[in-house]
């Protein structure tokens, strides 16, 4: 997945070096969000599990357990709210989006990108101020003695980088033809995860239509 | 009030029907009212604090373990041997191949904990053989997606986890109350497809015993599930999330040393893919929860309730019970269930509660309300997942659900009026 993923956003060959610049930093946030997701379900199963032998064997809950698999879940809805922008995997309903003409679909697909870009940029704001609060009350998580402020930080980051998310949709939307859900993902039906999506390449943008 | 209302139906319906992803609509609603309506009451980055409280509930670390022990077993060998032990027994009967395909989607949606997971994992690799054996498109694909819907109801489910933390309600009460329901429809199914396949001929010759009794061993380790889920959390040995764990560890076990063909080195690349899952579904329940706090700091379910449809806790248990299935069912055929109880539970299941309805059969008539919701047209997400899954035209889809809705209307209707359906098995797994 993620590999095609770096072939869909090289091989457009970018020319001015701010792109190449965007394009090799999409391309390390989105392997850093990949490992973040991938290991905090498996801190969770490592956590739940040492608590059932803990429970079972010993007959004690550790309650760092329990607050590290809570975090790890901050963690993965997070980073996960920015990778699934990127991957635009977001549930949508498309009902009426489907049956509208191709050209109709790209204006709002400009459309929907954009607000949920600037809804977003709010809600990273809001994340800021909800972070600056907790500092400011200064708690420290219970068990593992870490300040609430920092395992909440992850909030706005998320929020922001999937805002960035969209807001390259937009750009790759406008700039480029076909329709696309993200930066690096053309819109259409998929069977396969892994294959790429077929009119990534704006080359083939056109056939974002002919998919269905 | 009803300023406020229509503002947060009016940017709902127009974002949800406009092909936002789902959390935008909720998210633009709940920012809307607090800036709008109580911009100095309370500050907007209420949002966050209730959208990290509403994802951080001890019981919903089960959602990922379950959604993980699924992907291990759908990558590994488990759920293929399952399948083969299912298809031993009936795939020569008159409709077995439509039966196994009912049961294996309804056994791994319960799984996997995504009715789109499902579809694609079990429904995919089933559906050319449904074709191959005869059977219409339009039949094949409602089967698929109405059977993957029916998982909501069989333990260990999603919906009644998330409903459970909502509502406050036992999980594993709710876990064991939808086996009966669950059951039923499956049975319906089972007869609508021998019905559906009547002068058909069988695809393959009937297994000899010998052929049976060896598909069953090669499937007894994945067997172990229903036995770890059910029997844990009944005999009181497991939480269900801590049976959620037991069930990661057994799916790993089982396809890492005694299956070997799997590695460990392999669960990273697996783990993202739930970790993604996960994601998708927890962005839901963070920006719903935020959404519900917000509808009832501005008191709008009970001017909903009272006001509008007039109910209250002495309306009674036929007009309370029907005010709620439809409410839902309305609902799913708009929106995704996760999102559908996340906010119709906190508005309903208070005036249940106070007609002295029990909490787990709401709980289980709203787990069914939503399943079949889910595949209704017009707006169904299922046959949204299916019409992109299957790459088949909308109206071919839908054409194939009205006898499967029919049946799973029938059984809502016993279900409301005959609740031992679901509480007989309740009563004898926690008496008193």
């Amino acid at each position: 997945m993620q590999r095609s993923t770096c072939n869909d956003s090289t091989s457009r060959r970018p020319t001015g070096s701010l792109e190449r610049l965007a394009t090799h930093a999409a391309v390390i946030v989105e392997r850093i969000e990949e490992i973040l997701l991938s290991s905090s379900v498996l801190l969770i199963a490592a956590m739940t599990i040492a608590n059932v032998f803990c429970r079972s064997l010993l007959g004690f809950s550790l309650a760092v357990t329990d607050e590290v698999a809570q975090v790890a879940i901050i963690v993965l809805c997070f980073t996960g709210l920015s990778y699934a922008a990127g991957k635009g995997r977001h549930i949508r309903m498309t009902a009426i989006y489907d049956m509208l003409p191709p050209v109709a679909r790209k204006g709002m697909m400009v459309v929907i990108t954009s607000v949920t870009s600037a809804i977003l940029f709010a809600l990273t704001w809001y994340a800021v101020d909800y972070v600056v609060t907790v500092y400011r009350l200064g708690g420290i998580s219970p068990a593992l003695r870490i300040p609430f402020w920092m395992l909440y930080a992850v909030a706005p980051l998320g929020l922001f980088l999937a805002a960035v998310q969209y807001a390259l949709a937009t750009v790759k939307n406008l700039t480029s033809p076909g329709i696309f859900l993200s930066f690096t993902r053309a819109d259409g039906y998929e069977t396969d995860d892994d294959q790429p999506a077929p009119a990534a390449a704006p080359e083939t943008g056109p056939s974002a239509e002919a998919a269905e | 009030m009803t300023g406020m209302a229509a503002m947060i139906l009016g940017i709902m319906l127009l974002l949800l029907l406009a092909g936002f992803p789902m959390m935008v609509p909720l998210a633009a609603a709940t920012l809307a009212v607090l800036v709008v309506f109580f911009s100095g009451d309370v500050t907007p980055a209420i949002i966050i604090q209730q959208w990290i409280g509403g994802i951080t509930p001890s019981a919903l670390i089960a959602v990922p373990m379950f959604i993980l022990a699924a992907d291990v077993m759908t990558r590994g060998q488990a759920a293929g041997r399952l399948l083969d032990a299912v298809a031993a027994f009936v795939g020569h009967v008159r409709g077995g191949l439509p039966m196994t395909t009912a049961v294996s989607c309804a056994l791994f949606g319960a799984m996997s904990g995504s009715t789109q997971a499902t579809v694609v994992a079990i429904g995919g690799p089933l559906r050319p053989r449904l074709l191959d054996a005869g059977y219409s498109q339009s039949f094949s694909t409602a089967l698929i997606i109405n059977a993957s819907d029916v998982a909501l109801l069989i333990p260990p489910s999603i919906g009644m986890i998330v409903y459970g933390v909502v509502s406050g309600t036992s999980i594993g009460e709710l876990f064991i109350a939808g086996v009966g329901p669950g059951l039923l429809i499956l049975v319906l199914f089972c007869g609508y497809c021998r019905v559906a396949s009547i002068g058909m001929e069988s695809p393959v010759a009937a297994a000899t015993w010998p052929q049976r009794w060896q598909a069953l061993r090669r499937a007894i380790f994945p067997l172990g599930f229903p036995a770890v889920v059910m029997g844990g959390i009944y005999s009181g040995i497991f939480s269900p999330t801590e049976a959620a764990a037991v069930c990661v560890l057994y799916a790993v076990f089982l396809e890492v040393v005694i299956y070997r063909q799997m590695t460990l080195t392999m669960l990273p690349r697996i783990a993202l893919s739930t970790g993604l899952v996960t994601a998708v579904v927890f962005v839901l329940v963070g920006a719903g929860a935020a959404f519900s706090w917000v509808i009832s700091f501005a008191r709008i379910p009970q001017a909903l309730l009272t006001e509008t449809l007039g109910l209250t806790a002495q309306s009674g248990y036929w007009p309370i019970m029907t005010t709620i299935s439809v409410a839902f069912f309305v609902g799913c055929m708009f929106v995704d269930p996760i999102v559908v109880i996340l906010i119709l539970t906190p508005i309903f299941h208070p005036i249940a509660v106070a007609a002295g309805i029990d909490p787990v059969l709401v709980g289980v008539a709203v787990t069914l309300q939503v399943a079949i919701g889910s595949a209704t047209p017009p707006f169904g997400c299922d046959i949204f997942t299916a019409v992109a899954v299957f790459r088949r035209p909308y109206a071919e889809v839908i054409r194939g659900t009205p006898p499967f809705i029919a049946m799973l209307l029938a059984v809502a209707v016993t279900l409301v009026a005959f609740p031992p359906l679901a509480l007989f098995l309740r009563d004898l797994a926690f008496p008193g």
